[in-house]
């Protein structure tokens, strides 16, 4: 089949991602998405449910998810990461490298059953390191693509520690999952391949990662038990979650009965991240009212600098969780928590800024609203701003385009935004990456500004 | 007390910037820097509402807050803060700025918004005044000693030095009962005089424990203390000297006198000199404490303390060598400090601050204040 484009290349398969290959692939344009993890899904596959309207995450992810699979012009590039680009808008040579899943794609199912048998267990990155995956593994239940992937590092067959590779002498430590596979699907012997694209566009959906909490010491993030991040209490809550959805802490199991979320942490801050995570003023609200929602006694508590309601029926959203629901805002920044070594519950140091006075509360959870921060695009030839987000061609009328033409930016590689605004960003990448797309294709004249070398 | 009108935000940010809180604009009121004062968490006190008060130009509510006045530096704020505003530096020209206020000849105000030039003017113009007035009635007095070959103090200095003193420390304390009128005291007590004081000096006592535990704060602490016990020693020794000379020849008292004479310039000298040294130095281990911004009033006020001892210091040395000619000069110059000292700093500069202070630690003690038990 004839495409009456060139390709279009997207670089991560997160919402944003996803969003932009349906709407490039509904007008027959050949779209290459290219993602890091095993499966596409990005973020919001590890939440439970998304504000203003608490619909469920996966509910309105998946289908999306499916779709892009019925394409026949969707290439799937999952477990793959770009290496170099070269070129220019109308025109670019990408080099990704196909990392080795030792899994024949086409043989796999998805079953499930090598992943019962092998021994080796980890900590899962998908539940925040909540809980174990094993070393061959699927990402999550809904993923796609659902395919078995061996994780290199921790097969004990494939990269053996020294000391059990002495004893074995040579031989082979483990084959579990091979002997087990009924699709004999697995491949110890696949190599890492190199595969070179000519594409005319390519648009960055790469993504955002959690800043690290523990960076800032004073909340004791890593050394407390009950200090969770917004996104390990997100997995808390789900009920594909290490708990299966049940609220329960860690240091003895029990269920919370007073809950803090601490927001603006890494955030708005000189000394770590200057700018506005955008999402957490109505995340932390989210998750105070799904608590409420699995604990109707629960006591949730905010402590937020300002109440962020920037969107559609965010503010709506926010007084329904006063009203309705019951959570209790106060405006005061937590500087410092420290443990009761007994209870392990936590206390607070802050000014109650309404009150003028500092004030010390206690609590058997505490969830801290850490900052986002940009996944790196250093293989792409954009230009970066302060916070690490990619530079945007004009604030104003083209908040899709980059200083590099015929590279896009869409989603939080951008700037710290939701999913409604994500997947706006997206489909404008699209109409902008199909216009040079098919301009490339049918060799009519495309404005260059800037060349990658 | 006439009710001050309002005047724009602009103009009290102006001038607290140009009294050294150039952060004033980039507070956004989040209140780190209360959670973490190790005072705020003794006392029903919020430093970072002050601090509003100043950006949005309520004239009056500064007049009346006493909360810049509980403030002993300990720095914790400047950590905390997001924004680099440094809200240490922002209360300590808050402070300026209210002793500004309190003052109801204006001269304070002109001290504080002149420059450093103007300042070291004044003082050598006072104190050239001094040493004249001095010289001119006291020349044949200073000849008959020198010929003598003895070192006596001036008999007819106190009657006039009496008065300067009585009239610096009257100018201190009617601004001080201004201030006490502003603050609203003897207004909303709720705790008894002798609970109050119980309770101030034991959580001043817990709280500079607290922070002397911290060798990142200690050796400042250590200082102030030094110009503190230098200063009450050299007061009681000079009243001393003055009132009854005999004190100082009788055995065995004169062994003792002489040795607190040497401690207290040591004192002044150390506790005055040390600070001048470090807060110049430009070497990057240097305790944050100096690098903090220093007015010109606070190198002034320094500057006081130290001539002072430096100057009580070489006049012992030469009296105890019995070089009298060398020692009178220093003991005129000795004056010609004080004076200024007694006239200008004393009611007007930073000195100000210990009176403004027990006043205000006294009021919110007073009024409850002080944190009863422990939160928590």
């Amino acid at each position: 089949m004839r495409y009456l484009s060139k390709p279009v290349l997207v670089v991560g398969g997160g919402i944003a991602g996803i969003q932009a290959t349906i709407d490039l692939a509904e007008q027959g344009i050949e779209v290459y998405l290219v993602e890091k993890n095993p499966s596409i899904g990005g973020k919001m596959a590890q939440l439970d449910k998304t504000f203003p309207t608490l619909d469920c995450a996966s509910c309105i992810l998946t289908p999306k998810m499916a779709a892009l699979l019925r394409y026949s012009n969707v290439k799937l590039l999952t477990y793959s990461e770009v290496q170099e680009v070269r070129g220019r808008a109308g025109d670019f040579t990408v080099k990704v490298l196909k990392k080795p899943r030792y899994v024949d794609w086409n043989k796999c199912t998805g079953c499930g059953t090598c992943v019962e048998r092998c021994p080796v267990k980890v900590p899962d990155v998908y539940n925040v390191n909540l809980s174990q995956r094993k070393a061959i593994y699927i990402e999550y239940p809904q993923a796609v693509p659902r395919k078995a992937v061996i994780d290199y590092a921790n097969c004990l067959r494939l990269n053996p520690p020294p000391d059990l590779r002495e004893k074995a002498k040579g031989r082979p430590l483990c084959g579990a999952c091979e002997k087990v596979c009924p699709a004999k699907a697995i491949d110890y012997g696949q190599q890492p391949e190199i595969i070179e694209l000519n594409v005319a566009a390519i648009i960055l959906a790469t993504g955002v990662e959690l800043y690290d909490a523990r960076n800032i010491p004073e909340y004791g993030y890593g050394k407390f038990q009950n200090v969770y991040t917004h996104l390990e209490f997100e997995r808390l809550i789900s009920s594909t979650g290490p708990t299966n959805g049940h609220l329960l802490r860690r240091s003895d199991g029990k269920t919370p009965r007073k809950i803090a979320w601490i927001q603006c942490v890494g955030s708005r801050d000189i000394r770590f991240n200057h700018y506005c995570s955008a999402f957490c003023c109505m995340a932390a609200t989210k998750q105070a009212i799904i608590a409420k929602e699995h604990v109707p006694d629960v006591e949730t508590i905010i402590y937020y600098m300002d109440m962020r309601a920037f969107g559609k029926g965010f503010y709506e959203f926010y007084r329904r969780a006063v009203t309705e629901y019951g959570v209790k805002y106060v405006r005061g920044k937590v500087v410092k928590i420290t443990e009761k070594p007994d209870s392990k519950n936590l206390v607070l140091f802050y000014e109650d800024t309404l009150h003028s006075y500092m004030m010390k509360d206690e609590f058997d959870m505490v969830v801290l609203s850490v900052a986002i921060r940009p996944n790196k695009v250093a293989s792409f030839p954009v230009k970066t701003d302060k916070g690490g987000f990619v530079q945007l061609m004009d604030p104003y009328l083209d908040t899709v385009s980059t200083t590099m033409e015929g590279i896009f930016v869409i989603g939080g590689a951008a700037e710290a935004r939701d999913i409604p605004d994500s997947v706006v960003m997206a489909s404008a990448a699209a109409i902008k990456a199909a216009t040079i797309a098919r301009k490339a294709e049918l060799s009519q004249p495309i404005t260059i500004r800037g060349e990658a070398s | 007390m006439k009710a001050t009108p309002y005047i724009s935000f602009e103009d009290i940010s102006r001038e607290i910037i140009e009294l050294g809180g150039k952060g004033i604009y980039k507070c956004y009121q989040c209140g780190s820097c209360t959670a973490t004062c190790a005072i705020a968490e003794g006392m029903f006190i919020s430093f970072r509402r002050v601090i509003k008060y100043a950006q949005l130009g309520l004239l009056d509510k500064l007049q009346k807050d006493l909360v810049p006045w509980l403030c002993n530096v300990h720095g914790d704020c400047i950590a905390a803060c997001p924004r680099d505003a440094n809200p240490c530096e922002i209360l300590a020209a808050l402070r300026r700025y209210q002793s500004t206020l309190y003052d109801w000849t204006g001269l304070s105000r002109w001290w504080y918004y002149s420059s450093l030039k103007k300042k070291l003017l004044t003082i050598i113009i006072l104190s050239a005044i001094s040493i004249v007035g001095l010289l001119a009635l006291f020349y044949s007095t200073i000849m008959n000693y020198l010929s003598m070959n003895i070192f006596v103090n001036i008999p007819g200095l106190l009657p006039i030095g009496i008065p300067v003193v009585l009239f610096s420390i009257g100018l201190l304390i009617s601004n001080g009962y201004r201030m006490y009128k502003f603050i609203g005291g003897g207004k909303d007590y709720i705790v008894s005089f002798f609970d109050a004081f119980k309770r101030v000096l034991s959580f001043w006592i817990k709280s500079e424990n607290e922070a002397l535990r911290i060798p990142d704060k200690r050796i400042r602490i250590l200082e102030h203390m030094l110009i503190l016990a230098g200063i009450i020693l050299y007061i009681f020794l000079a009243l001393l000297y003055l009132v009854y000379p005999p004190a100082y020849s009788s055995y065995p008292f004169n062994y003792v006198l002489m040795i607190s004479r040497y401690v207290a310039a040591l004192f002044l000298v150390i506790g005055a000199g040390l600070p001048f040294v470090k807060r110049l130095s430009r070497s990057p281990k240097i305790h944050w404490y100096y690098k903090l911004f220093r007015h010109s009033t606070d190198w002034v006020g320094l500057g006081f303390v130290f001539a002072i001892g430096l100057t009580g210091l070489l006049m012992n040395i030469f009296n105890d060598l019995h070089i009298y000619s060398i020692s009178y000069v220093l003991y005129i110059l000795h004056i010609g400090i004080v004076f200024p000292f007694l006239i200008l700093e004393v009611p007007f500069g930073k000195h100000n601050h210990w009176l403004y202070k027990s006043i205000a630690n006294y009021v919110s003690a007073r009024r409850g204040l002080i944190r009863g038990e422990v939160l928590e």
